[in-house]
């Protein structure tokens, strides 16, 4: 068969001006104009930047290893335990990223000052609405906690006869999550009672008067209540004295010995926040995403102690057994 | 034959245990021992499974290490990795595997594995898996965010199994891998996915729990069928294995038993009827 040289010039062509577009995209002189992140399926982002605010703390290290597993593309990663402020804004902005991962609040404040604009993912970040770049369209967010529905719908599933729970709150930061809580309640068959309180002083007051009413205390993220490591000691002891679980979100608080704690995954925050950088490549708008995945924590001490009667069937949802 | 040892000091049985070793090992006898009117040596049980991205790990090793080693001194040694387990399954191991059934399919084509027991929960050893999507058109999956508590290999391959009809759509997939059936179905209530992966029972169990929450969920592809966990052996390890085997076996039977198989999301371990093995062989 006899070459058409038409066509042999043609595809000589196309052979030359992808190789010239690879050069072009390896060098970074074509990526940074897609809008800040490269497009097509196979395409990875131009540079991602990973900030670990301190890559000593585990649940830190977990999302950070997490996130690098899932996203499949290289990435630069940072880490500023040690670095002051304005030293962790200046490492940041040596980078010149693309987009950034942040884990922790001080990595994300840090990135927020030194690259805003650009395309970031924030995650484990407690009260994340406070930071100066929640608001932009660019930031993209992995709240710190399940939903208070998912969250009483485990509590429904490891203690089918808790009918009420107790909820101490401040109406400055958590009057809208209190009201989604009732709501969210009454999906799952428990009533939720919240008593507004405005220091952390009148919470441990009120905490022995709630208890009376409930048949476990709830101990959610509210920055007026759990305002110190004693206010927080004395809530879960008020419920030990009262002999009712004290169910919470984070296992930070396993050393006061809660009944059930149900706590975001870190893993799976870690494989989120990839997932949204990936998505960028693709145009997806801003996004603030729940917590996907569950660690529970069972005290099955409290449980025997206070006699309740536990779901055996939710023994296959449990991370770590208190003894 | 069972060794129960319930005192608390130094088992007999470890002693019996150490001094046969001794004695194979003066024999110059690198092999294991015969089965009849011998004290089985300790077996080790490997676990992974592809269907559950189990998290609890150091959960499940506790719990099985605390009843099994009272009982002939065996171990559980559950594996995140799938190459590493499947390492262990080449390498022919003393020991036995607690795996998933479509796992197990995959790797019995490969090593000589009999399958001794066959998980139960609900009364039943069948599971089905599913497509639970905020739209009730498979096309609207295209390119969507969908949760699994699997590998993404396993997603991967029940979803082209249940969308035959639409075979470009599962490569366009975002899987996002979670740890549990219901974080699976509740991530799409909660919008940090489209669609979810799961286990009929698992919808079913969320329905008790949430019925607001599972009506949000569309059921639109429906897997095949297919068994619970299996227990399985290297064929010439079977005889060796039957004590241990039957140590599963009996564990539904007890409450201590039986609080261990619920981590596993189990409530027994039966015998395979011929139906059932000859399913696994196909």
């Amino acid at each position: 068969m006899t070459p058409n040289p038409i066509l042999g010039a043609l595809l000589a062509l196309v052979a030359a001006a992808r190789f010239l577009w690879a050069i072009l995209f390896a060098t970074g002189l074509i990526g940074p104009a897609l809008n800040g992140l490269a497009t097509g399926a196979d395409s990875p982002p131009a540079k991602i930047l990973v900030v670990n605010s301190d890559g000593r703390v585990e649940k830190y290290k977990t999302a950070q290893k997490s996130f690098r597993d899932s996203f499949e593309h290289p990435v630069k990663e940072l880490d500023l335990s040690g670095l002051s402020e304005q030293a962790a804004v200046r490492a940041i902005r040596s980078e010149s990223p693309t987009a950034v991962y942040t884990i922790g609040v001080k990595a994300a404040a840090a990135a927020g000052r030194s690259v805003p604009g650009k395309p970031m993912v924030v995650s484990s970040v407690i009260n994340w609405h406070r930071l100066p770049s929640a608001k932009d369209p660019n930031t993209h967010v992995i709240a710190n906690e399940l939903p208070s529905a998912a969250q009483l719908t485990m509590f429904r599933y490891f203690f089918p006869r808790i009918r009420r729970v107790g909820v101490l709150y401040s109406r400055d930061f958590n009057r809208q999550w209190m009201a989604d809580a009732v709501a969210a309640g009454t999906d799952v068959g428990i009533e939720v009672i919240g008593v507004p309180v405005r220091t952390g002083r009148a919470a441990r007051t009120e905490a022995a008067r709630l208890l009376a009413k409930v048949d476990a205390l709830w101990v959610t993220a509210d920055p007026v209540v759990l305002n110190n490591e004693a206010d927080v000691r004395t809530l879960f002891e008020e419920a030990a004295s009262a002999r009712k679980p004290a169910f919470t979100y984070t296992s930070a608080f396993a050393v006061f010995n809660p009944t059930l704690i149900v706590a975001p995954d870190i893993a799976t925050i870690g494989r989120q926040a990839a997932g949204i950088l990936k998505g960028l490549a693709d145009g997806s708008s801003k996004e603030v995403q729940n917590p996907a995945g569950s660690e529970m924590t069972l005290n099955l001490r409290a449980v025997r102690e206070y006699g309740l009667e536990l779901n055996t069937e939710a023994m296959d949802s449990v991370n770590h057994v208190i003894r | 034959m069972i060794n129960r040892v319930e005192s608390k000091s130094e088992p007999p049985v470890s002693r019996r245990v150490a001094l046969r070793r001794m004695l194979l090992g003066v024999a110059g006898l690198g092999v294991g021992l015969p089965a009849h009117g011998q004290v089985p040596l300790p077996l080790t049980v490997f676990f992974y499974s592809p269907e559950t991205n189990v998290n609890n790990y150091s959960v499940l090793k506790a719990e099985f290490d605390t009843f099994l080693a009272p009982r002939g001194g065996h171990q559980f040694q559950p594996f995140s990795d799938r190459e590493t387990f499947e390492r262990q399954v080449a390498a022919k191991p003393r020991g036995l595997f607690l795996l998933s059934s479509w796992h197990y399919k995959q790797l019995a084509g490969r090593h000589p594995l009999k399958p001794l027991l066959v998980g139960q929960a609900n009364g039943r050893a069948l599971q089905r898996h599913r497509i639970f999507s905020q739209s009730a058109n498979p096309a609207d999956l295209r390119s969507q965010k969908i949760a699994t508590a699997g590998t993404r290999d396993f997603a991967r391959a029940v979803l082209q199994e249940m969308l035959p009809e639409h075979p470009e759509i599962p490569p366009t997939l975002d899987i996002l891998v979670v740890p549990k059936d219901i974080d699976a179905l509740m991530a799409v209530g909660f919008g940090a996915a489209r669609a979810a992966i799961a286990a009929e029972s698992s919808a079913d169990k969320l329905a008790r729990l949430n019925q607001k929450q599972r009506d949000t969920l569309k059921p639109i592809g429906k897997g095949r069928e297919s068994l619970l966990p299996v227990l399985a052996v290297h064929r010439d390890m079977a005889d060796e294995a039957k004590a241990v085997a039957r140590l599963f076996a009996d564990m539904g039977t007890s409450p201590e038993g039986l609080a261990r198989l619920k981590l596993l999301g189990l409530e027994a371990l039966h015998e395979l009827d011929a139906h059932q093995e000859e399913g696994l062989s196909r």
